[in-house]
């Protein structure tokens, strides 16, 4: 029985989902991008640690039959690397996102149910993290940790909540004042079971569509610490990349290929998350976009109103009212 | 009828007018069918019915001010002798509030919250009445405020430092601005409570004798029509149900739903007497019944309800209605 | 509430954020394991006592903090250090002076060299912003009058294109085509060696130096403000007010112009200001990728070079001005908007 609600829950959601260009083409790159991270020892034409210094012309070649997208400054294959890179670029992205929405969506939620002084306290820190510059802070904290991986996933993810946590709490807010978390209350749920059974629910739409934009501010937080030199260095990421190619004369020898690749496949996932996540919002606040000043067809339908007098005519309704009343 | 020039001349009169809504690729839900009326200088005209019944829709194709998704599809509404179908935007721009304007439903929102009120008022005139002189024009803001009860100096406030009832006081000076020959006031009182709704009223019945006004007020409330309206116009899911002076709507109503809206209005006179409402819902505009549009919820229906949809009838000369008992009989 | 305890309280507010920030600059610097005595200071050419030599130097032989012992009252005073000899003590006391410690790298006053550079980010931001505000918001005004037109969804997918570019990537492919294609300079803000003789010169060849910067810049933060713009305006021309206009007979630019703007504006500004750290985070890149001498590229070099004092000081520079350039807006947003005196 339960498991049938939740199908037809599944199979509505997914007709609504279905009429939605945005989030289809936004849900298919991603999906993409995915595939080819998981299957990247399959897809890949090397192995990216390979390395082929044979000679001088192996360092930037050129795109050609053996190298697809030519070799970057260490003579490296760029596609095989790129195929790699979308691993790390995708794990940071979704680790850091995690942490980032856990602690805004704990945060929001926890402000907006409790109200009074937690509330004041908690949204008061969460308006000086939001007033501090996250890059520069983000790069005062890898910089004075050790660049692992690790590391660059828990700062993005302590820096990014803010946001969450203020979307979060309004919503919460706007449930809790829903007449059934009233009851509830009034027959005596305790605080964690009506946070459970009956906010969590209701904010969990907005937790999801804040997953996925937090996934495309990681990944490009990522790439822009990894090209100002603070990334990983055993693992070779998008950012990564292009920190080499830019700082290793890619840009002299004219090597577009080893600098546009990495750069493409941070577009594209970031595009795809925006694009998923601007359609589920568009779900779930849909707005009719019609205002006051909008610019339909013609209002006045002349045709329409010669042909509706024509048929008048033909009727002959001669008897149609066209007296006031007020003149009786 | 024994001294014709006693009768006052026709300010505007709409014939057939039809409008539609449309969506890409759904048919075209009809809000509006074939309604006709006519008003006279100084007339006022209450038009009834419960909501998303087309009222609203009709008052604002009265100004084309009709929303993207509207189309008029049939009729015309003629206005001093214009057709104003036939106006070009920038004409039907003039017609806007120097001959017709407009009272909103909610004061709140009807007014800019970032402008003050005189400023509001001030801009519908310059608007229409070109006026280089700040001192005349001051004076008339001043003037317009103080008709409707509101000390002059308050002009440089803005909306959300009045009270609702002096928003709605303001809309109300804001829509004499231009001394227009009708003013359409659509459900004025909805959003107050009930001692400033009877004096928004009464300010606007004084208004409207001292100005000589013509009046269309768009409600549901029978009392504020029994009071106020020379004429009154039923419409129920699009179409005129009844239409005729207020004397026959109250004491010969033809149609069963002006009978049946009748009897859910209270009677002052027998309190007693329990309220009746109307089963049922009104019809959705993109699913209307194929017969009489009232013949779900009729009390009166027959198989002819059904099936085919009753024309206009005149009852008397004054009295029109859209019911298959009134032919029948 | 009238308007100046209104007022009084957002500087109050903002005066407690900077304090936080202070604090905050300070100890991520001494506590995480990045310590600059260690980190900074590791050459092994170096002697023992020309180590000690630079420890004093910077001040790194004092104690961090002074002891919590002496906060507990039965042991008061027992504590051997004195309070005002602690590092952080120093810090506050330097920082009230205006000194930010010397850089590692270049062997300055960290402040003189900000100081210096600030202009340029300022220059540089201003620049950007400016065009990127203009241009963002013609196109959302557009874009939301038009709403559901070919032009709408245009400006739409072509705004959600700007925002997923990596700045710093943005700036590398238009470095690239910039400098082969039309021959601007690769980077810095003038000419080394400078050949220009009069003013005239200096501003050309500064304009040049500016162009891909501020394009870059431009283009990254215009589709976001076109976002915003068309969002805002959208929810704005809904309203009944641009009705009552409408039905005053007014043209649908004067409603534009006289109803929907300011209105469309107050979250506009609102949105500007919370984008500050944004702006920042693109200054960042973008002065990194072009040489460009800012605060950013301050950063940027501070990083590379592992200068701490540096860093600290850009770190710090760079929260003062958000936080400040947070608390105009708000000062900005109350005169905007009548309604802020009534809460």
């Amino acid at each position: 029985m339960a498991d049938q609600v939740g199908a037809t829950n599944l199979r509505s959601l997914w007709r609504v989902f279905r009429r939605n260009r945005m989030a289809l083409v936004g849900l298919f790159m991603l999906g993409a991008m995915i595939f080819t991270a998981v299957f990247a020892p399959q897809i890949a034409p090397h192995d990216p640690d390979e390395v082929i210094r044979i000679s001088i012309d192996d360092i930037y070649a050129k795109p050609g039959a053996n190298h697809l997208l030519g070799t970057d400054d260490a003579g490296r294959d760029v596609l095989s690397n790129f195929i790699y890179g979308a691993r790390v670029s995708l794990t940071v992205g979704f680790f850091a996102a995690a942490i980032s929405v856990f602690i805004g969506a704990t945060v929001g939620i926890f402000a907006g149910f409790y109200g009074g002084r937690v509330e004041n306290l908690l949204m008061r820190f969460t308006d000086i993290m939001l007033v501090i510059p996250d890059l520069p802070l983000a790069i005062v904290l890898v910089a004075l940790t050790k660049p692992r991986l690790s590391n660059i996933i828990i700062v993005i993810g302590i820096l990014g909540w803010t946001g969450t946590a203020r979307l979060i709490r309004s919503q919460t807010l706007a449930v809790k004042q829903r007449k059934f978390v009233l009851r509830a209350r009034a027959i005596g749920a305790g605080n964690w079971h009506i946070i459970r059974r009956h906010i969590f629910p209701l904010v969990l739409p907005l937790i999801v569509v804040n997953t996925v934009l937090a996934i495309s501010l990681a990944i490009l937080a990522e790439s822009t610490l990894s090209f100002i030199g603070l990334g990983d260095p055993t693992t070779l990421s998008w950012g990564q990349m292009l920190n080499y190619a830019f700082g290793r004369g890619a840009m002299s020898s004219g090597a577009l290929w080893a600098l546009i690749t990495p750069g493409l496949g941070i577009v594209w996932v970031v595009l795809a998350c925006t694009l998923l996540g601007q359609g589920l919002e568009q779900m779930l606040n849909p707005r009719t976009e019609w205002h006051h000043l909008s610019v339909g067809a013609e209002m006045v339908d002349r045709e329409q109103i010669a042909r509706h007098a024509a048929m008048r005519e033909e009727a002959s309704l001669g008897a149609a009212p066209t007296g006031s009343p007020a003149s009786g | 009828m024994i001294n014709d020039t006693n009768i006052p001349s026709t300010l505007m009169e709409v014939n057939h007018l039809s409008i539609d809504y449309v969506t890409p690729g759904r048919p075209p839900a009809h809000a509006v069918e074939d309604v006709t009326l006519t008003l006279r200088e100084g007339e006022v005209l209450g038009l009834v019915g419960e909501s998303g019944c087309g009222k609203t829709t009709l008052m604002l194709s009265l100004m084309r001010l009709l929303p993207a998704a509207g189309r008029i599809v049939g009729g015309e509404v003629n206005f001093m002798g214009t057709d104003l179908l036939n106006l070009s935007e920038t004409d039907i721009a003039d017609v806007r509030w120097k001959r017709i304007s407009m009272i909103f439903q909610g004061a709140m929102n009807a007014l800019n919250p970032v402008r003050t009120v005189g400023d509001q008022i001030s801009e519908a005139i310059t608007q229409h009445i070109p006026m280089n002189d700040k001192t005349a024009l001051d004076n008339r803001v001043g003037e317009l405020l103080d008709l409707v009860g509101i000390a002059p100096h308050r002009k440089v406030e803005y909306p959300h430092q009045y009270s609702g009832g002096m928003r709605q006081r303001a809309m109300i000076a804001m829509a004499l601005a231009c001394t227009p020959q009708v003013v359409i006031a659509d459900e004025p009182t909805t959003a107050l409570d009930v001692m400033i709704q009877a004096q928004i009223l009464e300010l606007l019945q004084t208004l409207q004798q001292k100005l000589g006004l013509a009046i269309i007020l768009v409600t549901h409330d029978l009392g504020l029509v029994a009071e106020m309206c020379d004429s009154v116009l039923v419409m129920y899911g699009g179409v005129t149900a009844e239409y005729s002076d207020v004397d026959t709507i109250f004491n010969e109503p033809k149609h069963p739903y002006t009978q049946e809206l009748l009897k859910a209005f209270p009677d002052l006179s027998n309190p007693r007497e329990t309220l009746a409402s109307i089963p049922g819902y009104p019809p959705r505009l993109d699913a209307l019944p194929p017969g009489c549009r009232f013949a779900p919820r009729c009390p009166a229906v027959f198989d002819r309800c059904h099936v085919e949809q009753p024309d206009i009838h005149a009852v008397t000369p004054t009295h029109y209605t859209s019911c298959h008992l009134v032919e029948n009989s | 509430m009238n308007r100046s305890r209104v007022l009084a309280r957002r500087i109050a507010w903002a005066l407690f954020t900077l304090l936080f920030v202070v604090v905050l600059n300070f100890f991520l610097f001494r506590v995480l394991p990045g310590d600059p005595a260690r980190a900074g200071i590791r050459d092994p050419r170096l002697t023992r006592e020309a180590q000690e030599a630079i420890r004093v130097r910077f001040g790194l032989d004092k104690p961090v903090i002074n002891c919590f012992e002496s906060l507990n009252p039965v042991k008061l005073g027992s504590c051997e250090v004195n309070p005002f000899e602690t590092q952080f003590f120093i810090y506050i006391g330097n920082l009230l002076k205006g000194d930010l410690g010397i850089s590692y790298h270049l062997n300055q006053p960290v402040a003189d060299i900000l100081r210096a550079r600030l202009w340029n980010t300022v220059l540089l931001i201003g620049a950007g912003q400016i065009l990127a505000i203009i241009l963002g918001m013609g196109l959302g005004i557009a874009a939301a009058w038009k709403a559901r037109t070919a032009i709408d969804y245009l400006a739409l997918l072509g705004s959600l294109m700007a925002w997923s570019l990596p700045t710093f990537w943005l700036g590398i492919i238009l470095l690239f085509w910039g400098s082969t294609d039309l021959g601007l300079p690769i980077g810095g803000k003038l000419t080394a060696g400078g050949s220009a003789t009069n003013m005239v010169d200096e501003w050309i060849d500064l304009g040049r130096h500016m162009i891909l910067p501020t394009l870059t810049y431009t283009i990254v933060f215009l589709g976001e403000y076109m976002l915003i713009m068309r969002s805002t305006l959208l929810d704005v021309l809904s309203e009944d007010y641009i009705l009552t206009a409408k039905a005053k007979g007014l043209s649908t630019f004067q409603i534009l112009k006289d109803h929907a703007l300011q209105n469309a504006m107050l979250p506009m500004v609102t949105l500007i200001a919370l984008n500050l750290g944004f702006t920042v985070a693109g200054a960042i890149q973008i002065e990194s990728v072009f040489s460009w001498p800012g605060l950013g590229g301050a950063i940027y070099e501070a990083v590379v070079r592992r200068d701490y004092p540096m860093l600290q000081g850009a770190f710090l520079w760079i929260a003062i001005a958000v936080i400040a350039a947070n608390l105009i807006a708000d000062l900005l947003y109350s005169t905007l908007d009548p309604r802020v005196e009534a809460g």
